[in-house]
């Protein structure tokens, strides 16, 4: 009898905290009414933003300048969540699947990978873009494609930058300009470079810039094609890569500890101004310079969305909104905090505007934009991506 | 007196654990299980994993054993609990601070040595505390008797310690088997790229990509889920009345 | 001789690696400090439920026979060889459902998963060791439930609730998987705003964060031994030839 009284309180304590479920829908979309209308109602409200949380530079940003500011003008209280992208999406599958009307994200920072499966899933607002004013400022062909998947105006292009790789200029006296100068370099020093493994997005962008570089145009045309010459390449540096080539970096945080150590002489990334932070605050040598292979730089753009079950859709927009603005843009594109490339158009901005952005100081490790001329190259088609991370593991790694 | 109940803490366990299970299951399918049958690299990672595990286990056991024998009486041992409290990322990451230029032990080896060290790190400490109760409460008059009787010193050893302890290092051998074999952020960080350890393997595949090959990952939590469960039930079923045994027999 | 410089040895194997965690500089991170509240009571729940469904069910498993317990004590070890990974989708969705998504309720109940087991198998082996003669004993020399707890069984059983509160309090610390998803963010505890570290590329970030995950617990050990000492002392003195002739 005891053990049936004791059994069923347990039974219950799963239950007790049962509130109230999911609560009545959110009424229509908001999409359809005008943002003056959607800035008024988001006034003292919360925004909730969902962020990867490893770059203190970054959190900065957030927390010391688009916050406060928010605060200011539009009383919104800005929470800065620091958990993945990845694991976001993950959340909101299960959300959408046990249909969770209401969440808790408001803003989600997302790219890649994470952008294709949510756009599979459903698991957007909807055409947040359409409704937001500082988008006329937004260049057009960053806004257009996520690593190859269309947007669909689904998410705002919040930051573009280039692929480039850093070196340490007081151990690298002459760096090789592309692929198969590299290629040479290597062989004469063993053990100095490496790249992230392909499930990390940096390494895996490494590969693609290969393929760019030894592949013919048809070939990189084709997903299904046999990118026999990328494999041979990499296979070819491998022995004289860090370790061997028996073992790669898992992510590029530990590929810019090597770096940073001095393990290697060269690192990568998709911000060419992504040196300028670390150098200052001595992560990085201080004699960190650019390089931009002359087989291309990949462009890349990475954005913000809303989820389909926002609490605080208004807020959201109006965040966003915030974050698109030429100033917010050029708080970021200033190293101080982020150093972050802006997805504006400048050709949009008045003069003022672009002379500030002109004249935010480039340190040494960040190339002079006319290095990239005739180098950008845009991104592959998605498939290619998980074409990499299926055969780069037995065609090279092992 | 009153005996206790067993059964909230097993609903809540149970329930949990069935309905984690349940939902994620259903999302594999019996192709999965095939295709991972064959799968090198799953077999590879298995063996690694195994040897990276079993290795760990013995070694923790043995010598977390040995301490407490030997600092039993101590009050030096409570400093032996650190490692307890640093989290597995911060004892990798300890291994890094140390061991990052060191040729045979270092991080990203083959042999794994540097993740197998971590792990001694942690787990030497969580053996020495779990087998320390039960070695406190040993009697040494049982030795006594022992060389009284005449007692080899293999049956000696057996009837006066070796009889208290298997059970608890059987139970705690199981636990650190069944972490090691799955965990995830020891590898992540010092571990290499091919022969990846199953934790490692089982998450990219969990989160790579357009996650089509989530169901794989299920499947492979499941074999080896399956695998504990089965070396559960042994252990299970040959311990208890031993232990049961003991601790009736101790009544003086 | 021999044995001592064993014992200095094994220690400062032990403790010496930690010299590499003090860090250059210190801050106060307010970020932190803000999740300090809610860590803390988790902690506490954490620990409550533990000992209450790891003492009654350790009690069983060890005292107990027959096939019912048997099953009892293997669902219980079940959290042992499941991996999250495999649970942690289904058991969202579950808490969904049940309203016990993003809230500290859930996680609660979900941090029971990787703590319960251990505890369980802690107190059986308590009790185990204790001997069943032992408790009836006890049962014998004080009628009162509560008081024979608080005078008898608590400090017979002091090392097994040492060691309970000890684990349950680093395990729950340094979940973040399963409070990251579960609390979904709402739920903010430390392991969410430090393991963000080790993600980045930064040494002497990953250091701070190691900090943190090891003050706390740390802290937690020195509150409960100044709490279980004084516990002992309380008893000794009380008992002091109030129940028998044996002077303390």
């Amino acid at each position: 009898m005891k053990t049936k009284v004791i059994s069923f309180l347990a039974l219950s304590t799963l239950l007790v905290g049962c509130g109230t479920p999911a609560t009545t829908p959110e009424p229509k979309s908001v999409l359809g009414t005008s943002y003056q209308s959607i800035e008024k109602e988001a006034e003292k409200s919360t925004v909730r933003m969902y962020m990867w949380g490893g770059d203190d530079g970054i959190n900065a940003y957030i927390d010391e300048y688009v916050a406060p500011r928010l605060k200011k003008e539009h009383n919104i209280t800005l929470e800065r969540v620091p958990i993945e992208t990845a694991d976001i999406i993950q959340k909101l599958r299960a959300e959408k699947q046990a249909g969770k009307e209401k969440g808790v994200i408001d803003v989600v920072w997302i790219n890649g990978d994470n952008f294709l499966n949510a756009k599979k899933d459903d698991l957007l607002y909807g055409e947040i873009t359409k409704v937001l004013p500082n988008m006329k400022y937004v260049d057009a062909a960053a806004q257009s494609s996520d690593s190859g998947t269309k947007t669909d105006g689904l998410e705002a292009a919040w930051g573009k930058v280039q692929y480039t790789l850093h070196y340490d200029a007081a151990d690298v006296k002459s760096p090789p300009t592309d692929l198969k100068a590299l290629k040479s370099w290597v062989k004469e020093n063993p053990g100095r470079f490496t790249y992230p493994e392909v499930t990390d997005f940096t390494g895996n962008a490494f590969v693609r810039h290969v393929m760019y570089g030894v592949e013919s145009n048809e070939t990189l045309k084709d997903p299904k094609a046999d990118f026999k010459k990328t494999w041979a390449y990499l296979n070819e540096i491998k022995p004289y890569l860090w370790k061997k080539g028996k073992t790669y970096p898992k992510t590029l945080a530990q590929l810019d500890q090597l770096y940073a150590k001095g393990d290697v002489d060269f690192t990568m990334g998709f911000n060419e101004r992504r040196a300028e932070q670390e150098v200052t605050s001595g992560t990085f040598p201080e004699q960190t310079r650019p390089i931009v292979l002359k087989d291309g730089s990949i462009a890349s753009t990475h954005f913000l969305s809303v989820p389909f079950n926002a609490p605080n859709p208004k807020g959201a927009l109006v965040t966003i909104n915030t974050l698109l603005s030429p100033e917010a843009q050029l708080k970021k594109y200033d190293a101080t905090y982020w150093g972050d490339g802006t997805s504006l158009d400048l050709s949009t901005l008045n003069t003022s505007e672009q002379k500030q952005f002109a004249d935010v100081p480039a340190a040494p490790s960040t190339p002079k934009p006319s290095v990239f001329e005739g180098k950008v190259r845009t991104e592959l088609d998605p498939s290619i991506f998980e074409m990499i991370r299926k055969e780069w593991p037995s065609r090279v790694a092992r | 007196m009153w005996r206790g109940n067993a059964y909230p803490a097993a609903i809540l366990m149970a329930g949990m654990v069935l309905y984690g299970l349940w939902v994620s299951i259903s999302m594999t399918s019996l192709a999965d299980y095939r295709e991972l049958l064959t799968d090198e690299v799953f077999l590879e990672s298995l063996a690694v994993s195994g040897y990276v595990a079993i290795v760990s286990t013995v070694l923790a056991l043995i010598i977390g054993m040995v301490l407490a024998r030997l600092l039993s009486s101590t009050r030096l041992a409570a400093l032996l609990a650190v490692p307890l409290f640093i989290p597995h990322l911060g004892a990798a990451y300890l291994a890094i601070l140390y061991l990052s230029d060191v040729p045979v032990i270092g991080p990203h080896e083959g042999n794994y040595f540097s993740v197998i060290l971590t792990y001694l790190y942690k787990e030497i400490p969580f053996v020495f505390f779990y087998l320390l109760p039960v070695v406190r409460r040993l009697d040494p008059r049982y030795q006594e008797l022992g060389i009284m009787l005449g007692l080899s010193p293999v049956r000696r050893f057996w009837h006066a310690r070796g009889v208290f302890l298997l059970v608890p290092m059987l139970e705690a051998a199981f636990i650190l088997l069944a972490f090691i074999l799955f965990a995830y952020e020891i590898p992540a960080l010092l571990g290499v790229t091919y022969p990846k350890l199953l934790g490692v393997y089982a998450f990219d595949l969990y989160t790579q990509g357009d996650l089509s090959e989530q169901p794989l990952a299920f499947a492979m939590s499941v074999v080896l889920t399956g695998g504990l469960f089965v070396l559960l039930l042994l252990m299970t079923g040959l311990t208890r009345p031993l232990a049961a045994k003991i601790s009736r027999g101790r009544s003086e | 001789m021999k044995k001592i410089s064993v014992i200095v040895f094994v220690v400062l194997l032990f403790i010496l690696p930690l010299i590499g965690l003090i860090p250059g500089e210190w801050s106060w991170n307010p970020r932190l400090e803000a999740t300090l509240g809610t860590t803390v009571a988790m902690i506490c729940a954490v620990v409550l439920l533990n000992h209450l469904f790891g003492y009654m069910a350790g009690k069983a498993i060890a005292f107990q026979t027959g096939k019912r317990v048997r099953v009892a004590e293997f669902l219980i070890s079940l959290p042992l060889f499941v991996p999250v990974l495999l649970l942690s989708f289904g058991l969202y969705l579950t808490w969904i459902r049940l309203g016990l998504a993003d809230r500290f309720f859930g996680v609660l109940l979900v941090l029971l998963l990787p703590t319960l087991p251990y505890t369980v198998r802690l107190y059986t082996n308590g009790f185990q060791a204790l001997g069943e003669r032992m408790l009836e004993q006890m049962v014998l020399i004080e009628e009162n439930r509560f008081k024979r707890w608080f005078y008898l069984t608590g400090p017979m059983l002091r090392s097994t609730l040492q060691s309970v509160t000890l684990l349950v309090t680093v395990i729950t610390i340094s979940q973040y998987a399963l409070v990251a998803l579960i609390g979904g963010g709402i739920v903010r505890m430390i392991a969410l705003e430090v393991f963000p570290a080790y993600s980045g590329n930064s040494q002497e970030a990953a250091r701070l964060a190691t900090l943190w995950l090891i003050g706390l617990p740390v802290l937690f050990y020195a509150l409960q031994a100044v709490i279980f000492s004084s516990w002992i002392r309380i008893v000794r003195r009380r008992l002091n030839g109030s129940h028998d002739t044996t002077s303390q």
